[in-house]
C-alpha cells in the first residue's frame, strides 16, 4: 500500500507552548462575552445561528447542520446580506412575493414596506483556521528527524483559508486552501519524486446547487454537488472525509493500510453528481469522479504520486441513506460505495523521470455500510456512529508488475464511535472510538520494507479525545466571529501494521488547539 | 474535453440553473423562496416539522405572528426557543413575520401520528371534558372541537408528541409564551400522565 507522505511543518518547542496557547484561549473566553460563533464563522454570519445549532463537536453535525449542508450552504437568517448580488432573491424580494400572496388570499390590505429590521451589507464568507499541536509518541521518530526533535514536538500548522457560504440564493460553496510544509527528513523517500511535495494545496472543496420542490405528496430537496474528495459532500460524519478523528498528528504513526475511498484520492480527483432528499428522510446520490491530470494536480499543490495512480474512466460513487427522526432522536442507516479503475504510476519514485501510468488497471470496489444514532438532550448530545467498509481489490496491474503478491485481495475497515457533548456555549466533548483494519495478507503490498509485519495489513486499537469548545467567544476586537477547540487525544494500538509486537510504541498523545475566525 | 473546461462548464451550468430557479421563486408567489428556506431549513421542507422543530404548516396565522413577535422580543423563553428561535427572529421585522405567518398557514398540515395509541382515548376525554375535580379545563372550549384553533389560539391537532409534551410541561415550570396567555393557568394542574395522554391524542388528529 502507498505510504501517506508526511508533509506538515513542525517547529521546535514543547508542551509549554501549547499550554500557553490554550491558556490564551481560555482567557479570551473569559473576557470575551457571549456573542455566538460557528465552527466555520462565515456560516454563523450568514445564518445568524451559533455554531452549536449545526455542530455537536465540530466538524460533527447536528440534524440542522446536515440540512444546512443539504440545502447547499445557502440558508440565511443572519444580520448580513447572504449574497453579493442585488438581482438575487434576497429576503426583501421573497417577502414581497409572500406579501403579494397574502394580499391575494385575504383580499388586499395595504402592504407596508418595512421588512426585516436592520439587515446589513454583504461580507465575503471567508474564514481562516489554524491548528497548533503537541505530539508525544511512546517511541521516538526514526532518525533523521530534522528539523524536529525525536519526540515531543510542537507544531503551528496546518493553516487554512475557507470560502464558506452562499454565492447566489441557490449556490453555495465550502472551499478550503491549506498550508503545509515539509515533514521530518525521515519522512522523505529520498527519491526525485520528493520535488512534487508542496506547501500550499487545495483542500476539501464542495460547491453545490440546491433547490426544493413538491411532487404529489413528496417533499423534494434536490441538488448538484461538484467536489474533490469522495464523501466530502456527505451529510453524516460516518463516511471517511469527515469522520472522527478530526485532527491527527502527522508526527504520530498511523496504520499503513486503508481502503481507497478513505481519502486516497482526496484532492487528486474531481466529481460532479446529483442528489435528492425525499420527505426529509431518504437521501440518494450518484456522483462520477475523474482524476486530474498530473500537471493539473501539481499546479493545485497536490503531489500526484501521493495517490496510487490515475483513474481509467469515470469512477462512480453512490449513496443511499434513510434517516427517520422523531423529536430529539435521529437514526440513520445507509450504504455507499465506489468503483475505482486505477492505472498505477509507472514509477512513483520518479527515478525514471516519467509521470506516465501503466496501460492496465487495478480495480477497487469499495462498499460501505454505516449507521448513526443521535440524541439531543436538554443540555447535551449523544451520538453513536458505525462505519464498515469492505474493499474488493482486483489487482490486474499490481499483480503482473509484482507490486502485489496476490491477484486479488480483501481489505476491511471498521470504526465504532461514541461521542457525548455537554453544555451550550462552553462545551465539553468526549469521544471514543474502536477501530480495526484487516484483510488478506500480501507479501508485496504489506512487506517489511513497507513497515508491515507478517505480510499483514491488520491494525486495531482505541482512541479517546476530550475537547473543550468555547463556542461563545464573541467580542474579539474587530472580528466578532472567533471560535476555538482544545483537544487532548490519545491513540492506543492493540495491533499495528500486522503485529501486536511493539504495537504500543505507536501510541500517541496529541494535544491540539484549533482556531477559526 | 479537459478537466478545466469541464469544471468551467459545470460552473456555468450551476449558474444557469440558479438563474432559472431564482426568478421562478419570485414569479410564483407563495412558492419557497430564500427567506422561507431560512425557516424550512429547520422546520422541514414543507414546514411539517423536523426533529425538535415543530410543524408550522396549517397553523393559525395570527398565532404564528404573535409567537414570532414573542421570540423577537425574547419573551418566549423556554430553552429551545432561546437556543434557536431568538437568533432566527433577531432581524425579522413585523411585516416579514406577518408574511411568513400567512405563507405557512396556507400549507396543508400533516399529522405527526407519533403518540401512544393506547392513551389516545384518555387524552380525548380530557380534551373534550377536562377534569373538573382536578381543576383541569376542557381544551375544547378554546382550541375547538377538532383542535383546529381559531384566531390566535393555535391548532394543536397533529403536532408532534414530543413538542406538545414539552410545551405543556414548560408552562408549569414557569416559562413564558406570550403576555397574558391563559395557558400557565390551564397547564399547571396537569399531571404528567395527563400530559402524555393529551399529547398522544392530539398527535393523531388530522
Ligand atoms: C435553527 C433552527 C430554526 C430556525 C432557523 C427556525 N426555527 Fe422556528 N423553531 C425552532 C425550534 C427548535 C422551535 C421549538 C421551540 C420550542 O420548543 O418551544 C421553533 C419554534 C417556532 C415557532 C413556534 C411554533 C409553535 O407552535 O408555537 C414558530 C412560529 C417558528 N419557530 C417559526 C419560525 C420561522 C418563521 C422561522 C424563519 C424565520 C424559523 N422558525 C426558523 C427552530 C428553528
Ligand atoms: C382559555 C382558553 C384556552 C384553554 C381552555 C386551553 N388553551 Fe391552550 N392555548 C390557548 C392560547 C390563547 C394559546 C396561545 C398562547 C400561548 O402561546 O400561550 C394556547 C396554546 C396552547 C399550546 C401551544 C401550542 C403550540 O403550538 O406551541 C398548547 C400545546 C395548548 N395550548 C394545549 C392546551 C391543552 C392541552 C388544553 C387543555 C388542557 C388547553 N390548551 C386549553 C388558550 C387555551
Amino acid at each position: 500500500m502507498e505510504h501517506r507522505r508526511s508533509d506538515r511543518v513542525w517547529s521546535r518547542g514543547g508542551i509549554a507552548a501549547v499550554m500557553a496557547i490554550c491558556a490564551a484561549v481560555v482567557l479570551l473566553v473569559m473576557i470575551g462575552g457571549a456573542a455566538p460563533a460557528s465552527a466555520l464563522p462565515s456560516f454563523a454570519r450568514q445564518t445568524g445561528q451559533p455554531c452549536g445549532t449545526c455542530h455537536t463537536s465540530f466538524p460533527g453535525l447536528t440534524p440542522f447542520g446536515r440540512r444546512f449542508k443539504l440545502l447547499g450552504y445557502t440558508t440565511g437568517g443572519g444580520l448580513y446580506k447572504t449574497t453579493p448580488f442585488g438581482n438575487n432573491n434576497g429576503p426583501q424580494q421573497a417577502y414581497a412575493a409572500l406579501r403579494d400572496y397574502a394580499n391575494r388570499t385575504d383580499g388586499g390590505g395595504a402592504a407596508q414596506s418595512a421588512t426585516s429590521s436592520g439587515e446589513r451589507g454583504w461580507v465575503p464568507p471567508i474564514s481562516m483556521m489554524a491548528i497548533a499541536g503537541f505530539t508525544h509518541a511512546q517511541a521516538d521518530i526514526p532518525a533523521p528527524t530534522d528539523p524536529y526533535r525525536p519526540n515531543d514536538n510542537t507544531v503551528l500548522t496546518p493553516f487554512s483559508g475557507f470560502w464558506g457560504g452562499a454565492v447566489t440564493s441557490n449556490i453555495g460553496a465550502f472551499a478550503q486552501v491549506t498550508y503545509n510544509a515539509p515533514g521530518p527528513v525521515s519522512g522523505l523517500s529520498g527519491a526525485p519524486a520528493d520535488k512534487f511535495l508542496h506547501t500550499w494545496t487545495w483542500d476539501n472543496t464542495d460547491v453545490r446547487f440546491a433547490s426544493t420542490t413538491r411532487i404529489g405528496p413528496l417533499d423534494i430537496i434536490y441538488g448538484i454537488t461538484a467536489n474533490n474528495n469522495p464523501t466530502v459532500q456527505d451529510l453524516w460524519n460516518t463516511t471517511p472525509a469527515w469522520t472522527f478523528p478530526y485532527a491527527v498528528s502527522n508526527l504520530g504513526s498511523t496504520p499503513g493500510a486503508r481502503t481507497i475511498i478513505e481519502g486516497a484520492f482526496a484532492a487528486h480527483a474531481v466529481g460532479v453528481g446529483g442528489y435528492t432528499m425525499i420527505n426529509d428522510m431518504l437521501y440518494l446520490e450518484a456522483t462520477g469522479y475523474q482524476t486530474l491530470r498530473f500537471g493539473q494536480q501539481n499546479s493545485l499543490g497536490v503531489d500526484p504520486f501521493g495517490a496510487p495512480g490515475l483513474f481509467s474512466g469515470v469512477a462512480p460513487y453512490w449513496r443511499v441513506a434513510l434517516e427517520p427522526h422523531w423529536g430529539p432522536h435521529t437514526f440513520m442507516i445507509g450504504t455507499y460505495g465506489m468503483v475505482f479503475n486505477v492505472n498505477p504510476w509507472i514509477d512513483s519514485t520518479f527515478v525514471q523521470g516519467t509521470t506516465g501510468v501503466l496501460g492496465i488497471a487495478d480495480r477497487f470496489t469499495d462498499v460501505g455500510f454505516d449507521s448513526q444514532y443521535q440524541y439531543q438532550g436538554s443540555n447535551y448530545w449523544v451520538t453513536l456512529r458505525a462505519n464498515y467498509l469492505r474493499e474488493f481489490q482486483q489487482l490486474n496491474a499490481s499483480f503482473p508488475t509484482g507490486a502485489s503478491a496476490n491477484p486479488s485481495n480483501l481489505l476491511n475497515s471498521l470504526r465504532l464511535t461514541g461521542e457525548v457533548t455537554f453544555g451550550g456555549d462552553n462545551r465539553f466533548a468526549l469521544t471514543g472510538q474502536y477501530f480495526k483494519i484487516w484483510g488478506t495478507p500480501d507479501a508485496n503490498l504489506y512487506s517489511v520494507g513497507g513497515g508491515f509485519a507478517n505480510n499483514s495489513p491488520n491494525s486495531s486499537g482505541w482512541m479517546a479525545e476530550l475537547d473543550y469548545i468555547p463556542f461563545g467567544m464573541g467580542k474579539a476586537p474587530g472580528w466578532p466571529w472567533f471560535n476555538a477547540k482544545i483537544g487532548l487525544q490519545y491513540v492506543y494500538y492493540n495491533k499495528f501494521n500486522g503485529t501486536t509486537l511493539g504495537a504500543q510504541d505507536n501510541n500517541t498523545v496529541f494535544l491540539h488547539a484549533w482556531f477559526a475566525m | 474535453m479537459s478537466i478545466i473546461t469541464r469544471s468551467a462548464c459545470t460552473a456555468a451550468l450551476l449558474m444557469v440553473l440558479s438563474a432559472l430557479t431564482a426568478p421562478m421563486a419570485t414569479a410564483v408567489a407563495g412558492e419557497p423562496t430564500v427567506s422561507v428556506q431560512n425557516c424550512t431549513w429547520c422546520h422541514g421542507t414543507s414546514a411539517q416539522g423536523y426533529a425538535i422543530a415543530p410543524r408550522l404548516a396549517g397553523q393559525r396565522p395570527a398565532y404564528l405572528e404573535t409567537q414570532l413577535k414573542s421570540f423577537h422580543e425574547r419573551f418566549r423563553d423556554n430553552p429551545l426557543s432561546r437556543q434557536y428561535m431568538w437568533s432566527a427572529t433577531a432581524v425579522l421585522g413585523p411585516q416579514a413575520a406577518r408574511d411568513l405567518a400567512a405563507y405557512f398557514a396556507t400549507i396543508p398540515p400533516r399529522p405527526a401520528n407519533d403518540g401512544n395509541r393506547n392513551l389516545a382515548a384518555t387524552g380525548r376525554t380530557i380534551y373534550m371534558e377536562g377534569i373538573p375535580d382536578a381543576n383541569i379545563a376542557a381544551c375544547y372550549a378554546c382550541h375547538g372541537p377538532n383542535a383546529e384553533g381559531i384566531r390566535d389560539i393555535p391548532r394543536l391537532g397533529g403536532l408532534s408528541r414530543f413538542y406538545l409534551k414539552a410545551r405543556l410541561e414548560q408552562w408549569a415550570q414557569g416559562y413564558h409564551s406570550v403576555p397574558g396567555s391563559p395557558m400557565p393557568l390551564v397547564a399547571r394542574p396537569l399531571a404528567s400522565a395527563e400530559i402524555e395522554a393529551l399529547a398522544s391524542y392530539l398527535s393523531f388528529i388530522k
